[in-house]
């Protein structure tokens, strides 16, 4: 009776136990043999693979597909480049923006401004590159990328030489430093909605995994199932003849839509705001000549903002509204003046892409105010100017813009811009 | 190559995307483990043209891992590196979108 006990045990549970233990170890060899030649495996160490490993494999495999709609889900105007192509001149009587705004150009880019003023008339020439470009070689993008601190430095000078009357200063020149920052933060909520339909993605793909591990022990040819599998042009009959029955893994684009528009929804959000730093410093007569004894050293620290919004039936079209302020220190020359000023402004602007460019008009109000009284003209302080921007593409890295100012208050001149903006085009690898 | 291999549970990996700067726009970094047990470990950051991107997750739990990167233009370029317990596991210049996976499993004997 003992006998047929221990049989009867040995029989349900030790022998079953024992052909599982040894389908599975069959399976993790097969696995392993297999592994290495299956499309886009990377190389690990045989020990540790197993038919899970496969399994990964093979759900990356068949996800990857998939993925490809968050290309699909990018708006046309995604395609065409929205950076500002032009060096900066703000502050200047070249200034071609109506609110200037701290959004650094790519690589490298020129401007040459005709400016107009009670003055005369003048030109300005602005070169704009990425310090990140000085400092390290441009094919090392690693080094690029982690020099780089998103900003560029723009300098200008007059155009027909910096010591004209050839006393030995300089005229005028001018440092220019954009800083720009992006507009969405780490915690945002759009964030956590992308990082949401990401989780449930992974979720349902550990669950892929388990269940197509699974598949692999219990296959009939583990090897020929699991070439099947990570292969492409699998279909039913194929599966049943090398995994010995039909395997389909429940695959929903839903999830992968509601992952692209959730990251769209979040890069047009971080797109929409900045928040930028903008440093000025001027040696000369910013005002070229225009108002006497304005010679001096000129120190602008600023903050400058922005939101846009996209409008129209095919939402290309976008508005915005910029505001900057900032402080100044002024340091005269002729008459050893130092003074304080807190500058600024607020606009509206509204562009459209065009091509590569992209068509923009602005319109808004500057401030500067004050300043040693007596000293405005010298100073350039206590006035409040409107000011109205165009900017027309010419070419795919050139654009024409026209500024102009004119006071509301305050004994400054009126300024006309008419500019040549250019774009270093960037190399494609 | 999109599935990059195992990661150890209880490690800690943290990745990050060197935005090139000559990017158009924003690159938006995500990872999440999708836990075999159920639910999802999530983190997500913004990388700015010439800036960097940075998403972390501790104590990985048995599961499935996945690390996307999006960005703006298909031309977008930059560095993707992922560091597992403080030592880097991969890095590779990239173009365009971008997606590695990874199965956390114990070590084998654990």
């Amino acid at each position: 009776m003992l006998r047929a006990s221990i049989g009867f045990f040995v029989c349900m549970f030790v022998l079953p136990h024992s052909a599982f233990a040894q389908r599975e170890a069959s399976a993790r060899e097969a696995c392993r043999d297999v592994f290495p030649s299956l499309p886009g495996a990377p190389s690990i160490p045989r020990q540790d693979v197993d038919c899970e490993v496969v399994a990964a494999l093979i759900v990356d495999r068949q996800t990857q597909p998939f993925f490809s709609v968050l290309r699909k889900a990018i708006p046309a105007r995604e395609l065409q480049s929205t950076r500002p192509s032009g060096a900066s001149t703000s502050g200047t009587g070249g200034q071609n923006e109506a609110i200037a705004a701290p959004q650094p150009i790519a690589l490298a880019a020129a401007t040459l401004a005709a400016v107009g003023s009670d003055g005369g008339s003048d030109a300005i020439a602005s070169i704009a590159v990425n310090p990140a470009m000085l400092l390290t070689d441009p094919a090392d993008k690693e080094a690029v990328a982690r020099l780089s601190r998103f900003l560029d430095l723009s300098l200008l000078v007059p155009v027909d030489g910096i010591d004209r009357d050839e006393d030995g200063d300089i005229d005028y020149f001018g440092l220019r430093v954009r800083i720009n920052a992006t507009g969405l933060s780490n915690g945002s909520r759009l964030l956590e909605q992308a990082q949401l339909a990401l989780g449930r993605i992974a979720e349902l793909d550990a669950q892929r995994v388990a269940i197509i591990e699974q598949q692999l022990v219990d296959a009939t040819d583990v090897q020929a199932c699991a070439r099947e599998l990570a292969g492409d042009g699998a279909n039913e009959e194929s599966l049943v003849a090398a995994c010995g029955a039909p395997i389909t893994l429940e695959i929903s684009p839903t999830d992968y839509e509601t992952l692209a528009r959730a990251l769209a929804v979040a890069r047009e959000e971080a797109d929409s705001r900045y928040l930028g730093l903008d440093l000025r410093f001027d040696v000369g007569d910013p005002t070229l000549g225009a108002v006497p004894l304005a010679r001096g050293r000129f120190l602008t620290a600023g903050l400058a903002a922005g939101r846009n919004y996209a409008f129209g039936a095919d939402a290309l079209s976008r508005y915005g509204v910029n505001a900057r302020l900032a402080v100044r220190y002024a340091s005269l020359s002729d008459t050893a003046l130092t003074s304080f000023a807190a500058e600024g402004g607020i606009g509206l602007e509204v562009r459209r892409p065009f091509e590569t460019q992209q068509v923009a008009a602005g319109l808004g109000l500057e401030f500067r105010q004050g300043g040693e009284e007596g000293s405005e003209n010298q100073t350039q302080t206590n006035f409040l100017m409107v000011r109205s921007s165009l900017r027309v593409p010419l070419s795919a890295s050139a654009a024409l813009s026209i500024g102009f100012g004119k006071p509301l208050t305050g004994d400054t001149s009126s300024q006309l811009s008419v500019a040549f903006d250019s774009g270093l085009l960037l190399p494609r690898r | 190559m999109a599935f990059r291999g195992i990661l150890r549970t209880g490690s800690d990996v943290e990745a990050l995307f060197l935005s090139d700067v000559s990017n158009d726009g924003p690159a938006l970094l995500l990872i999440a483990l999708g836990k075999a047990t159920a639910g999802a470990d999530t983190d997500g950051d913004v990388a700015a043209p010439g800036g960097r991107a940075r998403v972390e997750l501790k104590r990985l739990e048995r599961g499935f891992l996945e690390l996307v990167l999006d960005v703006k233009l298909e031309a977008d370029k930059g560095r993707l590196q992922l560091f597992a317990d403080g030592q880097m596991r991969d890095d590779e210049a990239i173009e365009g979108d971008t997606r590695w996976t990874y199965l956390v499993k114990a070590q084998p004997g654990a």
